[in-house]
This record gives structure tokens, sequence and C-alpha cells, in this order.
């Protein structure tokens, strides 16, 4: 079931959950103050992560969305590196 | 990309329709192995038994680790594995004792339709229920129209 938009303000250098139970959807970038994003995901249920060494670059070169899908739900987390950030989530 | 890329259901290379469900059957995947609702464990698979004829499915793989969900296509086109010699335009069947070499998981071939294939009973089928529920509601099934 879809919902509707979700704009989402993200600290600078911690894992933010921006989504949570999904396994379809898009994540927009709204602001590029924090120069890169990274992202990573947990399966629902599965505690948050720590580190920030497992983030894979979210947002690749001039891409301003990235999509989300998995064949179970997940709960998906942002890092924005150089300042805090917004990120608009669809799902 | 987020996650793994994956949905429960995909078109496959050959042009069968799969759903992920988890392996049940007490060993790895055999690739083109007959597939069957779980009665222990839901939205789970074990293999077709001999003479219980509720197959919805074959693996599209093999060796994928039991609890671990495994493609099992349901619709369209899919290499199955047979236990004999079959010939183009035979009806595919589960096993049954009565056949030549009935085996656990494996596809017959019969060249025409006969009993326990024109009961109405057969006709009447829907689906295969994959989820327990303790009374009337939803239930994950799959479908599978006679």
């Amino acid at each position: 079931m879809s919902t509707n938009p979700e704009v989402i303000t993200c600290n600078k250098g911690v894992w933010n959950l921006v989504a949570t139970g999904v396994t379809a959807g898009v994540i927009h970038k709204l602001d590029n103050a924090p120069g890169k994003y990274l992202q990573t995901f947990r399966l629902t249920g599965e505690a948050a992560p720590t580190l920030k060494s497992e983030g894979a670059l979210l947002f690749g070169y001039q891409e301003k969305l990235e999509v989300i899908r998995n064949d179970s739900p997940i709960d998906v987390y942002v890092w924005p590196i150089n300042a805090a950030g917004r990120v608009r989530v669809d799902v | 990309m987020i996650g793994n890329g994956q949905s429960a259901g995909m078109i496959t290379e050959l042009g069968g329709f799969a759903v992920s469900l988890i392996n049940a059957t007490g060993a790895p995947t055999v690739k083109g192995y007959l597939a069957a609702a779980s009665p222990s464990v839901d939205k789970a698979v074990e293999l077709c038994q001999i003479d219980i004829p509720e197959c919805f499915g074959v693996f599209l793989h093999s060796g994928v680790e039991v609890g671990a969900r495994a493609w099992v296509v349901m619709a369209g086109l899919a290499e199955v594995y047979y236990s004999g010699a079959v010939n183009r335009d035979w009806l595919a069947a589960s096993p049954l004792s009565t056949d030549s070499v009935p085996v656990t998981g494996q596809a017959n071939a019969i060249p025409f339709p006969s009993p326990p294939f024109s009961t109405d009973k057969h006709f009447a089928e829907i689906g295969h229920v994959l989820q327990s529920i303790g009374s009337a509601g939803l239930a994950v099934t799959l479908l599978h129209f006679n």
C-alpha cells in the first residue's frame, strides 16, 4: 500500500532511519549540502547499524534518486557526510 | 539501489513466472524438481511427494540451502526434471506410484489425461495454501487454476 511522500531531515555523521518495513520505494535527494550521502539497510526488526564503514554511496554521479527494492521488508538508513541533509522517501 | 534488488516474484530468463519461497525440503534444492506447499513451515515448499498431487512449481536453481529463499517457477516456461524419457505433446505430471519409475520430486509424463486428472475435484482447484490461519480470513495462497 502506498503512502504520501515523506520529507526527512537527516543529521550529519550518523545513521538516520528514513524508511521502515519497506520492500520497494524511491529516495530523492532534496539537499546538496552534505556533498555525499551513504546508505545501508537492515532486515526489519534487527538492530540499527552503527558503523559508517558499511555505508555505500547513495545517489550516483548526478543522480537525484535511488531505488529501494528487497524481497523481504527492510529498514533503510542514510548518513549525510559533510552537513545535515534532507531526503524525500516515496514508498 | 538499496536492498538486494529482488522482489517476491520475477520473470525468469526462459519466460516463466517465479516466486520466492523458503526451501523446506530437507536438502539443497535441485533444479527442475517439483515443489509443493510445506505442511510445517509458512511460505515454504517441500518436494512433491509420490501420490500427493499438489505440485505448484519447480525449482529454478540447484543448491539453495534449507531455510533459504528459493525461486519456484509456477507459470510459463521452466525446465522440469523428469524421471524418464518424455515426448513432446505429452502431459507433464507429478509422480504417482503407478508410474514406471516414481521418484519423489521428479516429474512424470503421460500421453493423455486420465483419472485422477479428470476428476471433479481436480478441476475445482484454485491453488495451494501457503499460510495457516486460525479462522476465516486472508492467507497467502499460490494461485493455480486447472
